[in-house]
C-alpha cells in the first residue's frame, strides 16, 4: 500500500496555489482527502478552523458541502439536469446562508457568460461551456476553499487558457482559496505560488 | 432544489424505464379498484335491492334464486307462472300490506317489459330509501289505464323513448312485435337500481297484448273451464268482502278487463278480487288454452301461452310487502305448509346464498389483483435496483457536492414513493374510469349498481401503496448508500 508524502500546507483566505505531480503521484487523492471524500489514517486536515480529518462520514459530507466548491476534471454534470440546476446543487446540501440558491446560481451562470444556456442540459452545451457550468456550480456558493481537478485537461491550449482565467478571477471575486492541482506546467504559470507533490511512499515512512 | 425535485428529475431522466414501472403500478391498482368496486356494488346493489320486499310469490317449479331475479333484477326468465288467485289470496292475507303482481316475458330493445301496478313505484325504493316513483319526469300510470308506460331512466337514454313516444313490444327477445302500442307517460329518475333498465306498462295491459286471430281456436271444454273459474272467482271475492266488510269499489273500471286495479296503490283491499268475464280477448270468444300456441315463444315462463286472461296466464310473480319484517318467517312458512302451486321464497336470503357461493371467487380475485399489486411493486424495486449500478458516478457526484449518504438514501426511497404515488394516482382514475365505463353493462346485464366515485378506499390504497414504495425502496437506497464516492467520480491517478 502506497502513502502520501504532503508536507505540511497553508492556504490564507483568498490564497491561490497550484500544485504540481506526476501522473501517479496521488493528486487527485490529496484533493479527495482534502474535501474529506476519502479519510486520511494519519495526519490532520482543518479547513477555516474547522478539523475536516477525525470527523464521520457524515459529518464530513457536510463540512464539505459548507466550505468546499469542487471542480472535476471531468466537469461531473448530472445528466438529467439543466445548467441552472446543476450550479444549484452546488448549494442543495449547504447550510442556508440567506441567499437564494436559484438567484445565487442564476448570478454565477451569467458570471460565467452562459445565461442564455441555462435551460440547456449538458449534452446540449459544448465542452467548454460545461467546464464554465462547472466553475459556476463550484463558486456559486461562494466557498471558503475551491479545489479544481485538473480542471482543462479536457479543453484545447485557447479553451484552457480561458477557462482558468475565469477560474482565477470568480475565486478572486468570491475571495475563496483555490487549490488547482495539474501536471500541465503551462497552467501553473497562472498561479504565484506553486506545491510539488512528490510520488508516493511505502506505508509507514510517513504520515 | 429539494429532494424530492432530484428524484423527480432522476426519474425524468430514466422516462421509459418510469413509465413502465409507473404502469404496471397503476394497471394492478386499477384493477384492483375495479374488483373491489364490483364486489362491493354486486353485494350492495343486490341486497339493497332485495330489501325491497319481504317475500316474493313464484310458481313452485322455478327455483327460488330464478324468481328472485327475475322479478327484482329483470335478469333471465321467470321459470314458470303461478296462479291469479294467489294474488287475490295476498290482497286479503292480514299481514299483507303491499301485494305488486309481476307478469314478464317482452322485451323492448333488450329492456325487460314488466307487468306491474302501480303499487310497485311506491313499494321500492332506491338505496337513499326514496321510492321509485318520486320525481318522475311525467307521471306514474293509473291502474286500469291502458296503453302507458313507465321508462326506467337508462332505458329511456338507450332506447330513445321520451314522454309522448309510442312504442311496441316483442315476445322475448324476439323480433316479432306485438299489435299494441303503449305510449311513455313517465321517465323514471335514476335511481340506480334495476329499474333503470326495464319498462313497466299496467298489468291489465298485458293480459290483453297479443295476436288474437286465434279467436275462436279455443274448445268448448277449455270455455267450460274458463267459466268455472270464473264463477269460484266470483265466490272468492263475494266471500272475502263478506269477511273484511270492504265496499266494492269499481268505478272507472266498467270497460276495464281486469277490474282488479289498485286504485293508484292507495289501498290493496278494494279493489281486488274482481274476476271480471269482460276482457276484451275473451268477450269475443277468444278464451283458449296457451298450449295451443306453439307460435309464441315467450321464453320467460309462458312459454306457448297465448296472452289472454290473467286467470289463464297467471303471474309471474308478487312481490309481498308484510306489515311488519317480523311476519316474514311465518308468512313463508304458512305459505310452504299450505303446499299449493306457489312458493314464497325471501329475496335477501336467496341474495344472501348467491354471495355466500360466489364470495369464495370474488376473494379469489382480490387476491390475484393484490398479487399484481405487489409484483409491480417488487418490479419497482428491481427497476430501481438495477439503475443504482448505471448510477454509481451521479451518487458520488451528489456526495461530492455535499449530499450526505442519508440525502441519497431519501432520494432512492423518493423515486419509488414517486413512482407509487403516481402509478397509484393513475391506477386509481383509470379503475374509477373502468368502473364508469362498465358500471352501465352491469346495471343492464346483471342489475348492479357500481359506485364510480371516490372515497376513503382511495386513500386508503393510496396509503398502503406509499408504505408499499417506501418498503421496495429500502433495498435500492442501501445499496445506493454503499456506493464508494471517490472511485466513482473519475479515476484515480
Amino acid at each position: 500500500m502506497l502513502a502520501l508524502d504532503v508536507p505540511s500546507l497553508t492556504l490564507a483566505p483568498g490564497e491561490r496555489v497550484g500544485m504540481r505531480g506526476e501522473s501517479g503521484s496521488g493528486k487527485t487523492t490529496l484533493l479527495n482527502v482534502i474535501a474529506g471524500i476519502l479519510r486520511a489514517d494519519a495526519g490532520v486536515v482543518e479547513i477555516a478552523g474547522e478539523a475536516m480529518t477525525g470527523r464521520s462520514e457524515t459529518a464530513r459530507d457536510a463540512l464539505r458541502a459548507k466550505h468546499i466548491g469542487y471542480l472535476f476534471q471531468t466537469f461531473n454534470l448530472l445528466p438529467g439536469l439543466t445548467a441552472l440546476e446543476n450550479v444549484q446543487l452546488g448549494m442543495t446540501f449547504r447550510p442556508r446562508t440567506g441567499v437564494a440558491p436559484r438567484k445565487a446560481a442564476e448570478d454565477a451562470l451569467a458570471r460565467v457568460g452562459l445565461s442564455d444556456r441555462r435551460s440547456y442540459r449538458p449534452a446540449q452545451l459544448s465542452v467548454g461551456q460545461q467546464q464554465r457550468v462547472a466553475i459556476a456550480r463550484a463558486l456559486a456558493g461562494h466557498p471558503t476553499l475551491v479545489l479544481a481537478d485538473e480542471p482543462t485537461s479536457s479543453l484545447d491550449a485557447t479553451r484552457a487558457a480561458q477557462c482558468i482565467d475565469l477560474l482565477l478571477e470568480f475565486a478572486e471575486e468570491s475571495g475563496a482559496a483555490l487549490l488547482l492541482v495539474s501536471h500541465d506546467v503551462g497552467l501553473l504559470q497562472h498561479f504565484e505560488r506553486v506545491e510539488t507533490l512528490e510520488l508516493p511512499v511505502t506505508e509507514g515512512s510517513h504520515a | 432544489m429539494s429532494v424530492l425535485g432530484l428524484a423527480w428529475r432522476s426519474l425524468k431522466q430514466r422516462r421509459l424505464s418510469s413509465l413502465l414501472t409507473a404502469v404496471s403500478i397503476a394497471l394492478g391498482v386499477a384493477l384492483t379498484i375495479a374488483i373491489m368496486a364490483l364486489r362491493s356494488g354486486a353485494e350492495d346493489s343486490y341486497h339493497d335491492t332485495a330489501r325491497g320486499y319481504d317475500a316474493i310469490l313464484g310458481p313452485t317449479h322455478g327455483s327460488p334464486l330464478q324468481i328472485v331475479l327475475n322479478t327484482m333484477f329483470h335478469v333471465g326468465d321467470a321459470g314458470g307462472t303461478l296462479p291469479w288467485q294467489a294474488y287475490e289470496d295476498a290482497l286479503i292475507d292480514p299481514s299483507v300490506r303491499y301485494a305488486v303482481p309481476y307478469a314478464v316475458g317482452d322485451m323492448y330493445h333488450g329492456h325487460h317489459v314488466v307487468g306491474t301496478s302501480p303499487l310497485m313505484f311506491k313499494a321500492l325504493e332506491d338505496a337513499e330509501g326514496v321510492a321509485l316513483g318520486k320525481d318522475v319526469r311525467g307521471r306514474i300510470f293509473k291502474a286500469g289505464k291502458k296503453w302507458e308506460c313507465v321508462v326506467g331512466s337508462m332505458a329511456a337514454a338507450e332506447t330513445g323513448l321520451l314522454r309522448g313516444v309510442k312504442m311496441r313490444v316483442t315476445h322475448g327477445q324476439g323480433v316479432v312485435e306485438h299489435g299494441e302500442t303503449w305510449t311513455v307517460v313517465g321517465i323514471l329518475r335514476p335511481t340506480g337500481t334495476p329499474a333503470d333498465r326495464a319498462i313497466f306498462i299496467p298489468i291489465e295491459t298485458f293480459y290483453e297484448i297479443g295476436d288474437h286471430a286465434a279467436a275462436g281456436t279455443a274448445t268448448a271444454e277449455s270455455k267450460r273451464k274458463r267459466k268455472e273459474e270464473l264463477d269460484k272467482a266470483r265466490k272468492a271475492k263475494a266471500k272475502a268482502e263478506k269477511e273484511h266488510g270492504h265496499a266494492h269499489d269499481d268505478d272507472g273500471h266498467k270497460d276495464d278487463d281486469h277490474g282488479h286495479a289498485h286504485d293508484d296503490d292507495e289501498d290493496k283491499d278494494d279493489d281486488h278480487g274482481h274476476a271480471h268475464d269482460d276482457d276484451g280477448p275473451n268477450d269475443d270468444g277468444d278464451e283458449h288454452d296457451g298450449d295451443e300456441h306453439d307460435g309464441h315463444d315467450h321464453g320467460d315462463g309462458h312459454e306457448g301461452h297465448k296472452h289472454g286472461t290473467k286467470e289463464e296466464l297467471g303471474l309471474s310473480a308478487i312481490g309481498i310487502r308484510l306489515k311488519s319484517p317480523i311476519l316474514r318467517l311465518k308468512y313463508v312458512a304458512d305459505i310452504r305448509n299450505e303446499r299449493g302451486a306457489v312458493q314464497a321464497v325471501m329475496p335477501q336470503d336467496q341474495i344472501r346464498e348467491l354471495f355466500a357461493i360466489i364470495s369464495p371467487l370474488g376473494e379469489l380475485l382480490t387476491w390475484i389483483v393484490i398479487m399484481m399489486v405487489i409484483v409491480a411493486g417488487i418490479g419497482t424495486m428491481v427497476s430501481l435496483y438495477n439503475t443504482i449500478q448505471g448510477r454509481r458516478r451521479e451518487i458520488a457526484i451528489l456526495r461530492a457536492v455535499g449530499a450526505r449518504p442519508h440525502h441519497v438514501f431519501s432520494i432512492i426511497v423518493s423515486e419509488a414513493l414517486l413512482l407509487c404515488f403516481f402509478g397509484g394516482i393513475v391506477g386509481l382514475l383509470v379503475g374509477h374510469a373502468t368502473v364508469i365505463v362498465i358500471a352501465p353493462y352491469l346495471l343492464q346485464k346483471a342489475g348492479v349498481f357500481l359506485y364510480a366515485g371516490f372515497g376513503a378506499l382511495d386513500l386508503w390504497i393510496l396509503l398502503v401503496l406509499l408504505g408499499f414504495g417506501l418498503l421496495v425502496g429500502l433495498l435500492p437506497a442501501w445499496q445506493g448508500l454503499r456506493t464508494p464516492v471517490a472511485e466513482n467520480l473519475h479515476p484515480t491517478d
